[in-house]
């Protein structure tokens, strides 16, 4: 009988059946697409970074505090692969060497190894062949790697001079001796390939040669040894969806070789392992942003099939009667309507699965396949992880969905066979939703409620940090993130009424006679588009709050960051760190000041123009020599007037002589200090503070000259009292002030030539293109001194083209979302409608014309979803100012303000014509039919 | 006599059921003049509403002339029939079929609105004066949900009456009410008749409401059996 209901509804409400699957297959199959996007690139990275560090999925070594770099190999290999999970061991030697081709020669990275065995890592040959074995004549073949060849001038046939050192090892708690002794041996190879590689070398570049190992132990004199062995684990470990776990079994395979070997004589890394488990750390935030969107997606789609389903139940209830006079359970109806989602479930997901990895296989993996370029990723063919979230989302989705129209399926009165007046009989509760609708500050509550939730993260995250637990940070993190989005759109739901009324002010005032009709439907429409409106303004608000946001940090990342560094460049010392900039900002201990020489290189550099050298951060104390208050300090010192390099916007002094900044370097004993230090110490211009010294009983009495709100570059001197706290507060001085500070006096004077600067700010020399400086600059400093050279141009740039990035990919899920939206006023406009094909016959009865019809149903269904969309809009970009303001006020940074061009009014054009096309297409055949036949089919 | 303000000339009409055309009405003819009130009858299947439909304009014949105030309908564009309708015919439903949505002010004052020869002030003036004619003047802010069948169906009336129409046509006006109720409503649209000299064409199942026509028309199978002034004479005779 339950195959009959469906069946029979699959066939009398086609529209409806369509409509529900076709919604399903949009979602799901968006779901899974962005999944295995998702699941596709973290295996790109995945790839990428195995490829680059190399593919090994755990390499054995000796420690270099061992007696010998090498292993036995012979030994060992037969020990290794009698271990569960070891698949095989190959023998590697590895190391520099230098390299003779010709006339020319170099150093290079050689590759021993066994082609027999080895199997990490991949080749692609461009030109010969990819044999290393010996020819008839005893000569050995080797493949050398592009950059080599073409550095060296290596050409196929070519026979190459490989000098060999076996790597020194060192004594425990020693450095290697330098210049010891090393036995070298040389001997010759036959180049017969060049090309490039993935992952063999453990390097991210194409240098190298490639040998045989035996022709490498029988040249070299080595015996059976290795300098390291690649253990390959069972590849089966990493076919589970949990990478995490992948890298974990894979992990067990490597404790078991450490059981095996011993702890003290053998060193082991798991590059691949290690690559795959970083690829989930970097993905995890990502899938749950996913995910988060297809929950709120698939919510419209859950709430489409209520409605479609639950007018299903209500034009059957008279036959539900019957049935239950006849005897059937109340368990049977509500199996009935049960199955009904689930059979549409299955066909809606099971397809969607479908599409969606095809979309994913023949446009993304394609997409991924042709940026990997040398790294090519083999990707699977199913993403089993996209698909198992994708269907645990959607069918949680579908069986919330399902609940209502199969409860009411199930306490469906008798007396609806009997008497369906009586059953249907209006109650109180009905009359009230005539009323016109106020505002319902149930809702309101409710978002107030569920904006508290994000308060968790403050409690629960820095419990998950401890813990290391990512996906638990991803979860709580956008959890947080959700329950702001549905709080804020709760509480934001109480603005649509306000949006409804001037919508249809502005029918009204465009076509009276409409607005007159849609104005009484909208206005007493409680129950019906509460829930749509609802899921609309979700909807629109997530998009408009991340492209605000993103539009806000477009807007204002010039400013940010021109206050922030202060100079157009900043240049820093070799040894500074790499990217973490902040950290060497200030100059750390470990790091070098620039050497003398170099420093005045760089000052008389034609590219730049003015510059100004800043120590390294001091960290004192400030006192106000009376003993009452003192507070810790950064101590800058500047070797010369930063104006000219400065950005002006950089500098706000607040109290004092402006002029001050540029005497501060050729006035010992004056400071600049912020307003927050000055409050603290309660000093003003023309007054002393102390600072402790290196020395002991060390104090230095300097003069505050002036107090600033900002000096960009130089650090921190906000108003803010919260960095007495923190202990960040800046005391600005000049160069052999800073000097006289950090000098301990028992030692003598200090030494004025001793280098002191450890960042040099620059401004560029008139008239030159600041990219193009930045590269020529990194071309001369960065790859000979290993200079760091920060471009505060290119800095706003890259975060500029991160967020137009960004905003792609916020259009990409926008549209998604806003699709599936559609599908909702669609379902809730053609249910509406259908619902009132008496009103419509009547109307029509009465002498409406078509086009008057049209425009009521168009006019409603604008008010419903634009006052929606709008609601969502709103509350999206004030969430986003919000956060943009607070933080700007916390920072002590303007806020320029931005509207998002494309999002939000691409979001707005989509609900107006989904809106229109919703309305005609649901009114289509009502606006054909005569008055007389709507009426009879009543 | 004066010329008709319905005239139904030999008119067919047939529908399709399935793939068989099943006729219900076979060559009907019948004049209406103005102020008359016109009941139909007969049992079901007799073509009565069929007919009543033709002579508001909401449905069309297969063959034949219907005339309506001069106007030749069956010639006439959807939108010109839809106008003809909102100004000339004020229709009575069995099932009231009001806006649920709408207060019973809303109701009677949306043909109005639709028509728009009435000011917004006049407009409420004349629904107000309706609404008193059809006995709820204290019932103007309520919703049908809160009004008895009978009082809907006086909404239904005033709605009806809007636009102040030449022709009044009622289908099972009284079937969904109550005796008493009905009796009410028949004596409302006959004072209606009388008073303001409406035509009004109706049908009842009901022998005791046919009384309140000049006249009633009996069908069977399509075809005006009956044209009786006495209905009870004209059944015995049918």
């Amino acid at each position: 009988m339950i195959g009959t209901y469906i069946r029979r509804n699959f066939r009398r409400r086609k529209v409806r059946t369509i409509l529900m699957i076709l919604a399903l297959i949009v979602g799901v199959g968006t779901l899974v697409t962005l999944n295995a996007t998702v699941d596709s690139y973290r295996r790109y990275y995945t790839g990428t970074v195995a490829g680059e560090v190399g593919d090994f999925d755990m390499v054995v070594r000796r420690p270099d505090t061992a007696p010998s770099p090498f292993l036995d190999a012979a030994e060992l290999t037969p020990r290794l692969l009698a271990l569960p999970g070891v698949r095989d061991v190959a023998p590697r030697i590895h190391a520099i060497v230098s390299v003779k081709a010709g006339a020319k020669d170099g150093e290079s990275i050689f590759v021993a190894l066994d082609p027999e065995r080895d199997h990490s890592g991949a080749i692609e040959v461009v030109e010969g062949v990819y044999d290393l074995s010996e020819n008839a004549d005893g000569i050995a073949g080797a493949f050398v790697l592009q950059e080599t060849a073409d550095v060296l001038g290596i050409e196929l046939g070519d026979p190459i001079e490989i000098q060999y050192a076996p790597p020194l090892t060192r004594m425990k708690g020693r450095d290697a001796p330098e210049n010891a002794s090393r036995l070298r041996s040389t001997a010759e190879w036959e180049v017969r390939g060049i090309g490039t590689h993935r992952g063999l070398t453990g390097q991210n570049n194409n240098e190298g040669v490639v040998i045989a190992i035996d022709s490498a132990r029988e040249r070299f004199g080595l015996g059976e040894v290795a300098e390291r062995l690649i253990v390959e684990v069972d590849p089966a470990l990493y076919d589970s969806t949990n990478p995490e776990r992948s890298a974990f079994d894979a992990r067990a395979v490597g404790f078991a070789v450490r059981d095996a070997l011993g702890h003290d004589d053998y060193a082991y890394v798991m590059p691949r392992p290690r690559a795959v488990i970083d690829g989930a750390s970097q993905f995890v935030f990502l899938q749950s942003l996913i995910t988060m969107y297809g929950l709120l997606s698939l919510g419209v789609v859950g709430l489409l099939i209520r409605t479609l389903i639950m007018t299903n139940v209500q034009e059957q209830t008279r036959d539900m009667a019957v049935m239950r006079i006849l005897g059937a359970p109340r368990r049977h109806l509500f199996n009935m309507v049960a199955a009904e989602v689930a059979a549409v479930g299955l066909i809606g997901i099971g397809l969607g699965i479908v599409i969606g990895q095809l979309v994913n296989n023949l446009v993304v993996v394609r997409f991924i396949q042709e940026r990997a370029g040398d790294y090519a990723v083999d990707l699977p063919l199913v993403s089993a992880s996209a698909i198992l979230n994708s269907v645990l989302v959607s069918g949680l989705v579908l069986a919330i969905s399902a609940l209502a129209p199969a409860r009411t399926a199930a306490s469906t009165k008798i007396t609806h066979a009997i008497n369906p007046g009586v059953a249907e009989g209006l109650g109180l509760d009905d009359l009230e939703k005539l009323r016109e609708r106020r505002t319902d500050l149930r809702i309101t509550g409710a978002g107030v409620v569920v904006l508290f939730f994000p308060l968790l993260v403050f409690y629960a995250f820095p419990l998950a940090f401890d813990f290391g637990i990512l996906w638990m940070l991803a979860l709580i993190f956008f959890g947080a993130l959700l329950s702001l989005i549905v709080g804020t759109a709760l509480l934001f739901f109480i603005v649509i009424l306000p949006m409804e009324r001037f919508l249809l002010l502005v029918i009204q005032g465009i076509a009276p006679r409409v607005g007159y009709f849609v104005r009484r439907t909208v206005m007493r429409g409680k129950a019906r588009n509460t829930l749509i409106s609802l899921m609309i303004i979700m909807s629109a608000l997530l998009p408009s709050f991340l492209s605000t946001t993103l539009a806000l940090e477009v807007a204002n990342t010039e400013t940010d960051r021109k206050l922030n560094g202060g100079a157009a460049f900043r240049v820093y010392p070799p040894g500074w760190g790499g990217d973490n900039e902040d950290a060497f900002s200030s100059g750390s201990d470990q790091q070098n000041a620039f050497e003398l020489d170099l420093l005045d290189e760089l000052r008389s550099d034609p590219g730049f123009g003015a510059t100004v050298g800043r120590s390294r951060n001091y960290r004192s104390n400030a006192t106000d020599g009376v003993g009452m208050r003192s507070s810790s300090v950064q101590v800058t010192g500047i070797d010369a007037d930063p104006r000219p390099v400065l950005y002006p916007e950089a500098v706000e002094i607040s109290q004092g002589d402006p002029e001050a900044l540029a005497r501060l370097a050729s006035e010992p004993g004056t400071a600049i200090i912020g307003g927050g230090l000055a409050t603290y110490l309660d000093r003003s211009v023309g007054d002393t503070i102390q600072l402790e010294g290196a020395g002991r009983d060390h104090v230095e009495e300097v003069r505050i000259v002036a107090i600033a709100k900002r000096i960009g570059g130089l650090g921190e001197f906000t108003s803010k009292q919260t960095v007495i706290w923190s202990g960040s507060a800046t005391v600005l001085v000049g160069m052999p002030t800073w000097r006289a500070l950090e000098n301990d006096p028992t030692y003598g004077p200090p030494d004025p030539a001793e280098p002191s600067v450890f960042t040099l700010l620059a401004a560029p020399a008139a008239g030159l293109d600041e990219a193009e400086l930045t590269r020529d600059l990194r071309l001369r400093y960065a790859t000979k001194n290993n200079l760091g050279i920060r471009s505060t141009q290119e800095s706003i740039e890259s975060v500029q083209e991160e967020a137009r990035t960004g905003q792609i990919f916020l259009v990409i899920l926008t549209a998604l979302t806003s699709v599936l939206a559609v599908f909702g006023v669609f379902a809730v406009i053609y249910v509406s409608i259908y619902g009132r094909r008496g009103e419509i016959g009547m109307l029509k009865a009465i002498g409406t014309p078509g086009r008057h019809l049209l425009g009521v149903f168009v006019g409603e269904a604008m008010v419903m979803t634009l006052s929606a969309t709008l609601t969502g809009v709103t509350a999206g970009v004030l969430l986003a100012y919000t956060f943009r303001l607070s933080e700007g006020f916390r920072n002590e940074v303007p806020t320029t303000f931005a509207l998002d061009p494309i999002v939000v009014p691409a979001m707005l054009i989509l609900m107006i014509l989904s809106a229109f096309f919703s309305a005609l297409i649901a009114t289509h055949s009502f606006r054909r039919q005569r008055a007389i036949d709507i009426l009879r089919t009543l | 006599m004066s010329e008709a303000i319905i005239r139904i000339d030999n008119v067919h009409k047939s529908y399709l059921m399935g793939k068989e055309a099943v006729p219900a009405l076979r060559g009907v003819s019948i004049d209406v003049q103005p102020g008359e009130m016109v009941c139909l009858m007969g049992p079901s299947g007799s073509g009565k509403t069929t007919l009543l439909n033709i002579v508001g304009g909401l449905d069309d014949p297969s063959r034949g002339h219907v005339t309506i105030a001069g106007h030749d309908i069956v010639a006439m564009s959807e939108e010109k029939l839809a106008r003809l309708r909102l100004e000339r015919i004020g229709f009575v439903f069995q099932t009231f079929n009001l806006l649920n949505n709408f207060t019973a002010l809303e109701n009677v004052e949306a043909p109005m609105v639709l028509l728009r020869k009435l000011g917004r002030k006049e407009r409420r003036e004349r629904t107000l004066e309706l609404l008193a004619a059809v006995g709820l003047a204290d019932r103007v802010e309520h919703y049908p949900s809160e009004l008895s069948g009978g009082q809907q169906q006086r909404v239904a009336i005033a709605r009806a009456l809007a636009n102040d129409p030449d022709i009044l046509i009622g289908d099972e006006m009284t079937g969904d009410l109550d005796s008493q109720t009905g009796f009410e409503i028949m004596s409302l649209v006959r004072g209606l008749n009388q008073r303001e000299g409406k035509t009004v064409v109706y049908v009842t199942h009901d022998p005791r409401m046919a009384d309140y026509a000049d006249y009633t028309v009996h069908m069977l199978d399509g075809k005006i059996v009956a044209k009786e002034a006495d209905p009870v004479q004209a059944l015995t005779a049918g």
